[in-house]
């Protein structure tokens, strides 16, 4: 990816991302990824396991810093790593939803949900937990503790979380690989209507191509810890098929 | 019963337990946290007391404390008191002495704690300071509690380091363990037989709430 590319990336709200991380084993990851942000999409990380996809997420959000190469938001940089620029995940503004969806079992639904609210007034936070709960169908809930709920609650539980805060980016692993096979279909439903409800700009890691299929606005295809072909789901899905 | 030796064994096991509340959490964080190369030797320094005779780790403290050691001569000309055979000298032994029955556990308890709830949290925009005590600490607790208990209980019985850097002065350093001592010594059996019968039932019940504090209700 070029300097001039990176810098339309700046002027047009696009996230672009353009790094390259090296494990101890000698395994080489190289994230190149762009899309706007401006507007809502979906674009889709596929391919097989072990091939990078999270490791591309988790450098996104801040959580493993790459040895080299640039991510930008927009105006912001995130990280730059000739400049020594590596925002921390408190700074970037994201949401991020892990595979087994972390949510805290000290904590309730309820508290799960506001946990990361604490910049709004007790009462607002009240309001915006209500409406969260509300949205993801998980009101009568509020009281339950992670375990005492169905995998599916965890998913919108961990889904409300990370949206009651309105990131500026929604970074989701593996969604929906804990929920049962005869869940998964509706649930994808679900999940799509939700993000599209939200609008905000997603990154959705998967290695199910039913999912990438129907999810994606774009598909970024990884193998071997490098992007193998990127466009539309029309123009990758042989590809798809064929991982 | 000796009155004078169970408030002093209670205030020395009471600080103590403060004490390696204060040092040994940061400490034990560290420890569980780092990727540090080097940290096994802190581990063997933590764990030295659990193999180390009592006398020998009491007399080094006391060779180290000593009014001719430079430790020594600092503590006694900033406070005017010699730190042997005084209570803040059994208060350093004991918390020398008990450090592994408090930080191996603490250390467990932060090592259990699954790493992607703290990202989860630094993602939510919590701070890493916040995120300690909204869900590390929280998530550690029964392995602190552990440790606390284990440090307090055995605080009380300790009797090797007391005696080494304490000696056996009444209303100073003489502490309930030591009590005990003095009794056998004296052929008193009905009054060594009644501390210890205190020492027993007290360290009983202590574990046994240890082992129903320690349930974590979420579970």
């Amino acid at each position: 990816m070029t300097g001039e590319v990176l810098a339309q990336g700046r002027d047009a709200q696009e996230l672009v991302a353009h790094f390259e991380t090296r494990y101890p084993s000698g395994v080489t990851v190289l994230g190149e990824l762009r899309m706007p942000v401006d507007q809502f999409s979906i674009t889709v990380l596929f391919g097989p396991s072990g091939c990078g996809k999270t490791t591309v997420l988790r450098c996104l959000a801040g959580l493993h810093r790459p040895q080299r190469g640039v991510i930008r938001l927009g105006s912001e940089t995130w990280f730059d790593a000739d400049k020594k620029i590596c925002c921390s995940p408190q700074e970037r503004d994201i949401g991020f939803l892990f595979q087994d969806y972390a949510l805290f079992p000290h904590l309730t639904v309820s508290q799960n949900v506001g946990y990361g609210l604490n910049q709004l007034s007790a009462v607002a936070r009240q309001q915006r937990v209500g409406e969260m709960l509300s949205a993801l169908k998980l009101t009568g809930l509020e009281a339950r503790y992670p375990h005492q709920i169905s995998g599916g609650q965890q998913q919108r539980a961990a889904l409300a979380r990370v949206l009651a805060r309105r990131p500026q980016l929604l970074l989701l692993d593996e969604p929906l690989s804990a929920i049962d096979e005869s869940l998964r279909a509706q649930l994808r439903t679900e999940l799509r209507r939700v993000l599209t409800e939200f609008g905000i700009p997603v990154v959705l890691v998967t290695h199910d191509p039913a999912e990438a299929k129907e999810l994606a606005h774009r598909v970024v295809v990884l193998g071997n810890g490098r992007v193998v072909q990127s466009g539309t789901i029309h123009e990758v899905g042989p590809l798809i098929e064929s991982v | 019963m000796d009155w004078t030796a169970l408030w002093l064994t209670l205030r020395v096991a009471c600080c103590s337990t403060a004490i390696l509340f204060l040092v040994g959490v940061p400490l034990a964080y560290w420890l569980a946290m780092t990727h540090w190369r080097g940290r096994f030797v802190i581990e063997a320094v933590v764990a030295l007391p659990l193999v180390l005779p009592p006398t020998v780790l009491g007399f080094y403290l006391l060779v180290a404390l000593g009014p001719n050691s430079p430790l020594g001569r600092w503590c006694l000309s900033l406070t005017g008191e010699r730190l042997p055979f005084s209570f803040a000298g059994i208060l350093i032994g004991s918390v020398l002495c008990n450090l592994p029955f408090a930080v191996r556990p603490f250390v467990s308890g932060f090592a259990g704690v699954n790493r992607r709830l703290i990202e989860a949290s630094w993602c939510l925009g919590v701070s890493q300071r916040a995120t300690f005590v909204r869900v590390t600490l929280p998530l550690a607790w029964p392995g602190i509690l552990t440790g606390l208990v284990l440090a307090f209980t055995h605080s009380v019985g300790e009797f090797g380091v007391a005696l080494m850097i304490g000696g056996n002065i009444p209303g100073v350093t003489r502490t309930l363990s030591i009590s005990i001592y003095d009794n056998v010594q004296a052929l008193d059996y009905v009054a060594a037989s009644q501390t210890a019968a205190l020492l027993l039932v007290f360290a009983f019940a202590m574990l046994c709430l240890l082992q129903a504090w320690g349930r974590r209700e979420w579970a």
